[in-house]
């Protein structure tokens, strides 16, 4: 008889348990899609403060809920809003009342910066495009001029981002942490990389066998992640490519409670009230939640 | 007879004519009047462009329905490649894409466009989402720029915050632009088309939308635009345009409802 492998399933709040005060987070996923949510709600009821935000280039419902939280100290901001539905109360209120120490960047610098930490390199050299906008002003200690040793031309310079934390969901996992997104790769093995512990969360937990029959599919590997956690429903409100659309009645929802500034309201009906999303879930209720599987 | 278009597919299909065959062009968030542009050229005078999808990452998705989220699965229906992240980074910072389509929070006479803050910056009115991916104004071939109002407190004589580069000004920084970046080159409103065809590419009146003149377009306006003599009027979308856009490519009326 072979040897077993060990299984990394566990709990989201066993798999966040080492989370602490002022650590550097990530969340997977592109605005409301695969948005790791039952993860960042897991975060929220583990009552941390002061995180650094590093988030993706676009996104904005987990950063708003967890400023709503008090849990944020900083945040890297290329694309903090709501997409179609217009920019992130908690967000738009916490920079303009001073709360937060913000650092402007963009899409490139969070992605390259990620890049750099994944591969272990020391910064990422980029043609001076930025050098034309207002960003190095504001964020001095993130765009450095340099010399390209090569060429003799000025280029820039941005640091690499490695955080403590990161948060990917997938519409399925093995117990090994061999992860598939339906909706493809998009930077989830970039993320993976560069962040230290990777807490993957699934829709379903699958037999290895659906994994390896299909390898070129997988677009997370197991080797990197720590802990895999069920989670039905994971990227609830949000949708999970291949599996379920977002649920657009419950975003306008937590949109209301947080351009009121009543966001605590919020989490104390769906995100404290259980230790788990069936709160949540169940205010939604089995319709609904059909209604938002793809036919 | 004129058929009854919206205001939406009417800059649909203005934006539609400024794409060329040959092109590689990229879209992002609340894109749904530049995606109806694109599908609509490809359908027409420009079978071999190509399009990504940001978000999703779809290379020339066939979605025959304009939904509302960018990063939508649903619009890899029809699709021919799953773009990463990397690849958008990398075709915007080579030239690769000969297209970008934006909007933004302010929009200057030179074409800069602020999505970032309005106000001090230290002390800002109005905190915008972020610079995302404007920046790459200064490297792909061409911008074009969309909005979904017109008004002076969009349209200023100088943005707050330099988040997507237009015309410049100094010469000293010109060294930094892409040498193949052309920069903005049309700007498409509810009310009018502008362009920069300008000595010192100042925002032009290009055409007026059917109900507007140059006087109501420049009282829209927090600046002075260049007009030049008698402003043409903004072609409609003909008939067959309009069939193609609702029978093919809007099939739930999305543009039809989009700007009131």
């Amino acid at each position: 008889m072979s040897a077993q492998r060990r299984s990394k399933v566990t709990s989201a709040a066993q798999a966040l348990a080492g989370i602490e005060n002022g650590a550097k987070v990530i969340a997977a996923g592109v605005h409301f899609s695969n948005t790791p949510m039952a993860l960042v709600r897991e975060l929220v009821r583990r009552r941390v403060r002061d995180l650094e935000i590093i988030p993706t280039p676009a996104t904005g419902l987990w950063v708003d809920m967890l400023l709503g939280a008090g849990a944020i100290r900083k945040i890297w901001v290329s694309y903090i809003g709501m997409e179609f539905l217009g920019l992130a109360p908690n967000f738009r209120r916490a920079v303009e009342a001073g709360e937060i120490e913000i650092v402007d960047v963009d899409e490139p610098t969070i992605f390259l910066g990620l890049r750099a930490a994944a591969g272990g390199l020391p910064f990422v050299a980029m043609p001076p495009i930025h050098k034309l906008t207002d960003l190095p002003k504001v964020s001095p200690e993130v765009y450095r001029d340099i010399i390209d040793p090569f060429t003799g031309k000025t280029v820039i310079a941005t640091p690499p981002l490695a955080p403590d934390w990161a948060f990917i969901h997938v519409a399925k996992a093995d117990v090994f942490g061999n992860g598939v997104s339906l909706g493809g790769r998009h930077m989830e093995d970039i993320i993976a990389k560069a962040s230290k512990h990777v807490i993957l969360s699934a829709e379903e937990i699958v037999e290895p066998g659906a994994i390896t029959s299909a390898p070129t599919h997988t677009t997370v590997p197991g080797v990197l992640v720590e802990a895999v956690v069920h989670a039905r429903y994971g990227a609830y409100p949000g949708s999970c490519p291949g599996v379920y659309s977002y649920d657009r009645a419950h975003l306008e929802e937590y949109l209301d409670y947080a351009k009121d500034n009543r966001t605590s309201e919020y989490l104390d009906r769906y995100v404290y009230g259980s230790q788990d999303d069936s709160v949540l879930l169940a205010a939604a209720g089995p319709e609904r939640l059909a209604a938002l599987e793809l036919q | 007879m004129t058929p009854a278009y919206s205001v939406a597919e009417l800059m649909a299909t203005a934006i539609a004519r400024e794409m060329r065959d040959d092109d590689f062009a990229a879209i992002g968030t609340a894109s749904e009047i530049p995606l109806c542009a694109i599908r609509l050229a490809q359908k027409t005078h420009a079978p071999n462009m190509w399009f990504i999808y940001g978000g999703c990452g779809a290379l020339n998705s066939k979605n025959p329905k304009l939904v509302e989220m960018a990063a939508d699965f649903r619009n890899m229906t029809g699709a021919e490649y799953r773009a990463p992240l990397a690849d958008l980074i990398d075709f915007e910072f080579t030239g690769r894409f000969s297209v970008l389509c934006f909007g933004g929070m302010q929009i200057d006479r030179y074409g800069n466009v602020n999505i970032t803050n309005v106000g001090e910056y230290a002390n800002p009115k109005v905190r915008g989402p972020g610079t995302i991916g404007l920046p790459f104004m200064a490297s792909v071939k061409r911008t074009i720029l969309y909005v979904q109002h017109h008004h002076a407190r969009l349209f200023v004589p100088k943005v707050d915050f330099i988040s997507g580069p237009g015309h410049l000004q100094d010469p000293e920084l010109a060294q930094y632009r892409r040498p193949w970046a052309i920069g903005t080159t049309l700007v498409v409103t509810p009310l009018a088309i502008l362009d920069f065809e300008t000595p010192d590419r100042r925002m032009r009146l290009k055409s007026v939308h059917p109900g507007q003149t140059a006087q109501s377009v420049q009282a829209a306006t927090g600046f002075e635009l260049a007009i030049d003599g008698d402003v043409p009027a903004t072609e409609v979308p003909t008939l067959e345009q309009l069939k193609i856009i609702r029978e093919e490519i809007d099939t739930t009326g999305v543009l039809q409802r989009l700007i009131v």
